[in-house]
């Protein structure tokens, strides 16, 4: 179609004038969304008993944030999601030079490796939480493990994609295992470690918000699961637009650091 | 590797001893990786049950490969494999093509209308940043404790995969493509018909594999938040009544299954890319 490259030019020159229709846009959309939601409980298309009402839930996000419980179950989610996705990037990216560098391992382990990459890992919460406890250490773990093998395949298919001329040309001109590291092996990795990055924290956080389902004393997944058990609706969508919120930052937050580094990006 | 094929064969003619012995090397080699690759399963698996023999580790947290080898074969004779997997694979298919089909017609609504991508295609992104199983407890209330609610969590987990899946694939369907075939007289209709429709095709192919794993682990971790049947009931019932061995069992369940499915899709791709271009 012609005017698939028409717009593109377009993109390039107007992306301002175009982002200040878009934003209105996008924000009637939620505020017909939430009226949406209004009516269709109020008419009864949609059962309270399952979705409230926005000014229930308004109210249930209000009490949460001021009594205080907000923060602790905050706390207790982002640290588990936080540190099971740093763990679990770094022994990522750890297993994924022992499997790139180290020879032989890659092909002992890699049937293994691609088994449980096919296997949904997430559905080994409730074993974590028989051997780790209901406490924030089985949550940080699923996230963990989920991370990890998101980073190991990303960034074991990142080094085996770099080119390996530019490996013999750094080699032929003097270059050790360090300086190939840093000046070839780093920089070729770098966007497969920023994609995994912004993947990484989506992975995490379902990773510790099922663990929460599964089991947990705190943290927004308790909340949410809790409202499903005691028939409270409000306290369930509270939970779930909380998490929804947070999310969304998060990911904001990460994809501004992409962009960031995504200037420096060589090859 | 294969670079020292390369700098080998303008250099030394092949002659037969060569070749020979590094085919020889070669089968060496894959004998001892296999050795090592059953050395890797069957040592730890050892250790596993010594451990627990002898006292090491305790049975509520480890189990023992034993006691979980006889719950599995139980399972197998009293049939309770097959039900249970029966319920959740019917749950993740009938949720996965619910997903696709929503998918795929998202997909070709926001590429036929390209000022509802502009407005709708972030809000897709940041939606598909939130971790979507949290739905579970919703759709848990609402439509009640049997297959539907995990129907449900399936399609929408699934939905936002197949949608970036077939809307990347359709933006990447080359604009020379199309104009190829609109040159030779192709209409609207025919351009979808003849170009777009099979690349969707392909594409959701190509994540059906990975929607595989979704679809289950989705149905599964639906399971586990409130069900009568179906694996995740196995193992969350399991976990409740602190049968760890259960857990174990059930956990193996679904890796068998997986596996099965995986390798079967993976035969499949092979035997369709061969007829591709």
């Amino acid at each position: 179609m012609a005017t698939a490259t028409m717009t593109t030019g377009a993109q390039a020159t107007s992306r301002r004038g175009i982002r200040s229709w878009v934003w209105p846009w996008q924000l009637v959309s939620v505020v017909v969304a939430i009226a949406l939601w209004a009516l269709a409980v109020q008419t009864g298309i949609a059962p309270r008993s399952a979705f409230s009402t926005p000014t229930v839930v308004a109210q249930w996000l209000g009490g949460w944030l001021t009594d205080g419980t907000a923060w602790t179950d905050i706390k207790a989610t982002l640290f588990a999601a936080l540190g099971g996705y740093v763990i679990g990037i770094v022994a990522g990216l750890l297993a994924a030079s022992l499997f790139a560098f180290v020879p032989g391992v890659a092909a002992v382990l890699e049937p293994y490796m691609s088994l449980l990459n096919s296997i949904p890992l997430i559905v080994i919460a409730p074993l974590f939480l028989l051997v780790l406890g209901i406490g924030v250490a089985s949550k940080l773990a699923l996230a963990a493990i989920i991370v990890f093998f998101l980073a190991f395949f990303s960034l074991y298919n990142g080094f085996r994609s770099v080119d390996r001329n530019l490996i013999n040309h750094a080699r032929v001109l003097g270059a050790g295992p360090i300086r190939l590291a840093t000046v070839v092996y780093l920089p070729a990795v770098l966007s497969w470690v920023l994609t995994t990055m912004r993947v990484g924290i989506g992975f995490a956080f379902i990773g510790v918000v099922v663990g929460e389902f599964v089991g947990g004393n705190q943290g927004i997944g308790v909340e949410i699961n809790l409202g499903q058990q005691l028939d409270k609706a409000d306290q369930t969508v509270g939970g779930i637009v909380a998490l929804i919120v947070i999310a969304a930052v998060l990911d904001w937050l990460i994809a501004k650091i992409e962009s960031r580094f995504a200037q420096w990006q060589v090859f | 590797m294969s670079t020292s094929e390369v700098t080998e064969a303008p250099v030394a003619t092949p002659t037969r001893r060569p070749r020979q012995r590094s085919r020889g090397r070669k089968i060496a080699t894959r004998i001892v990786v296999w050795i090592l690759r059953v050395l890797v399963l069957v040592v730890p698996i050892y250790l596993w049950q010594l451990a627990v023999d002898q006292g090491w580790v305790g049975t509520f947290v480890a189990s023992s490969p034993k006691a979980i080898g006889t719950r599995f074969w139980e399972w197998v004779q009293d049939g309770t494999i097959v039900q249970q997997t029966g319920y959740t694979l019917y749950e993740a298919v009938i949720g996965y093509l619910l997903g696709v089909v929503i998918g795929a017609l998202l997909a070709v609504l926001f590429t036929t209308n390209r000022k509802l991508a502009r407005i709708y295609l972030p809000m897709m992104g940041t939606l598909n940043a939130v971790p979507r199983l949290a739905l579970a407890p919703l759709l848990l209330t609402w439509l009640g404790l049997g297959s539907s609610s995990k129907i449900a969590l399936v399609t929408v987990v699934v939905l936002f995969v197949n949608f970036f899946a077939v809307y990347n694939g359709l933006k990447q369907v080359s604009a020379e493509n199309t104009m190829w075939v609109e040159s030779l007289g192709a209409s609207n209709l025919d351009v979808w018909v003849h170009v777009r429709i099979p690349s969707v095709l392909r594409w959701l192919f190509s994540s059906l594999r990975v929607s595989v794993g979704l679809a289950v682990g989705a149905a599964v971790v639906a399971e586990f938040v409130g069900a009568a049947n179906g694996l995740g009931y196995l193992i969350s019932s399991g976990a409740n009544l602190f049968r760890t061995a259960d857990v174990y069992a059930g956990l193996l369940v679904v890796v068998i299954v997986v596996a099965i499915i995986d390798s079967l899709l993976r035969l499949l791709e092979r035997s369709l890319t061969q007829w591709s271009v």
